[in-house]
């Protein structure tokens, strides 16, 4: 029962290795479909939800929270197809999406830029335009990581393995992650499961929140949901509404309360 | 058969996961203590040699520029001496940074881990190590930058990066054990010829270091080029010098000087 995020460059040879890396451990993979669900259960269109989780923020969307939402929306789904384990994700940003689960064995494929330029050329590009390609996705994702988390998508003290797949090829590759992530830090326990139903479910609340109530934070300790909001948040009939559409619609909740005046924890989503 | 070249932050660890790697694969180690060996060799202080390896030249640290590259170089020329033997492990020896992309040398970088460590750090509480940390890495950028013009952080440097945060180190040895075995990793004979033309290369630097400056050095296929720069009357002293000093290097195919002229020498001698 593995978790597994494979974090990529275009044309690295990622999914080439996720797909293996599925076949070899008997894992559901995953990728686009994610947009695909989340674009059916919220009615955000699907280009929409893609611009939200690849292009870094624009200079308007800097002072508006629409890409909050939308990642909201992305994460709650995301959460709850992993809370069932056995998954391959090697769709964007898997490493930052599932930061809090700490049994998610997050890979990065990593390649030289002439060797991506080569096989991105295969699809009928010229050299200068496979280069510029290679260049400009690099740079947007960059920019959306830095935007949106703070961090570096090169950081490698976010994934738990880095390949490099110039120097192993994508067997050997495939290889040395099916023997990572069955060490015992990756194995899906029940306290892990457990975890993953209750990220699932903070992110669920979070989805009806997060619209009129940016700002607020949420955990989740066995079907506890503890909600941080602002004195003047808290006392709005909107939020005693939406707290009564989070009970209604969670049956796994098991006791609900609300923060207010505390700092959000670090553990918030 | 193959080398593995082990870099990290966490000392510790690198240590304790190179010696059992080495031990579980057969393989001889090659870490700081070679230091020793390659002082005496070139009859050169321990203690300093060591410091190079640490700090940057500088005025005020007794470290001139000139002698801090001579001791690089000499660091260099014994280290890709004894990893043409093969089936070495390497490690504290900033290796990963000179020895450039050869087929059968696997580099590996070790991150995290700082809560596994029995000494020192192991008491301290987690802000404080990351500023210990973060100060650290800042002065081994600042080293590798100025020594190879490369950052030792940046993943491009290397094949694999293995976490420790999550990862044991027995099961960090495991894994590099096994991915030692890949046959992709086997010497042929044109990796240990690229090996071997990166030692030559370092070979000819080192001697002309010990009385020139400004020198870059390649070879391939046994034919060695020298880059050199200086002001426009010196170009066939120095040429000739190059060409005298490194013929006493073994192994040299045919010697290529390459000249540039020194534009701001230039500029200020003019302007006297």
């Amino acid at each position: 029962m593995s978790i597994i995020t494979i974090s990529r460059g275009s044309s690295s040879m990622g999914k080439a290795v996720a797909e293996k890396v599925a076949a070899k451990l008997e894992c559901d993979i995953f990728s686009r479909d994610l947009l695909f669900k989340t674009s059916g259960r919220f009615h955000v269109p699907q280009k929409t939800l893609e611009k939200a989780i690849h292009d870094a923020p624009g200079i308007f969307e800097r002072y508006s929270h629409t890409k909050k939402v939308y990642l909201t929306y992305i994460r709650a789904i995301l959460t709850e197809m992993v809370a069932g384990g056995n998954i391959v994700y090697y769709g964007l940003a898997g490493h930052l999406l599932l930061d809090k689960l700490p049994h998610v064995l997050k890979v990065r494929i990593t390649a030289n830029l002439d060797g991506r330029v080569k096989r991105k050329m295969t699809e009928g590009f010229s050299e200068k335009k496979a280069r510029d390609m290679i260049l400009a996705d690099d740079d947007q994702r960059k920019k959306w990581s830095r935007k949106i988390y703070d961090a570096d998508p090169n950081d490698c003290s976010l994934y738990d393995l880095t390949v490099c797949i110039d120097k192993l090829s994508v067997e050997n590759a495939v290889d040395c992650i099916c023997r990572c992530a069955s060490r015992k830090a990756f194995e899906s326990t029940s306290d892990c499961v457990r975890q993953s139903k209750d990220l699932s479910l903070a992110w669920n609340a979070k989805v009806l929140l997060v619209e009129s109530f940016p700002d607020v934070g949420i955990t989740c300790e066995y079907g506890n949901l503890l909600i941080y909001a602002t004195e003047k948040e808290a006392h709005t009939t909107k939020f005693k509404k939406i707290l009564d559409d989070i009970k209604k619609e969670n049956y796994d909740i098991y006791n609900l309360e609300v923060h207010t005046g505390l700092p959000v924890p670090a553990n918030a989503v | 058969m193959s080398v593995l070249i082990l870099s990290s932050e966490n000392e510790e660890l690198e240590n304790q996961i190179a010696q059992k790697t080495a031990e579980r694969l057969g393989y001889t180690t090659l870490d700081q203590q070679f230091y020793n060996e390659i002082a005496k060799k070139y009859t050169l202080d321990s203690k300093k040699l060591m410091d190079a390896m640490i700090i940057t030249p500088s005025f005020l640290k007794r470290m001139p520029s000139k002698q801090w590259y001579y001791y690089l170089s000499c660091v260099e020329v014994e280290v890709l001496a004894r990893l043409l033997e093969d089936n070495c492990v390497c490690w504290g020896l900033a290796a990963h940074l000179y020895v450039a992309v050869i087929s059968h040398v696997l580099k590996v970088r070790l991150i995290g881990g700082h809560s596994l460590m029995s000494s020192g750090q192991g008491n301290m509480d987690e802000g404080k190590i990351k500023k210990i940390i973060a100060e650290q890495e800042r002065s081994r950028e600042n080293w590798s930058m100025t020594a190879y013009n490369r950052k030792e952080a940046d993943p491009g440097l290397y094949d694999m990066v293995i976490n420790l945060d999550q990862v044991q180190p027995d099961e960090a040895v495991d894994t590099l054990s096994t991915t030692m075995g890949y046959p992709r990793l086997k010497a042929m004979t044109y990796s240990k010829n690229n090996l071997a033309d990166r030692a030559l290369a370092a070979r000819v630097k080192n001697v002309l270091l010990k009385s020139l400056t400004d020198i870059q050095v390649d070879a391939q296929n046994g034919t060695v080029v020298v880059t050199t720069a200086s002001v426009k009357r010196e170009k066939s002293k120095k040429i000739d010098t190059i060409k005298k000093i490194a013929a006493q290097v073994e192994g040299i195919g045919y010697l290529e000087v390459h000249w540039n002229k020194d534009m701001l020498t230039e500029a200020a001698m003019s302007y006297r």
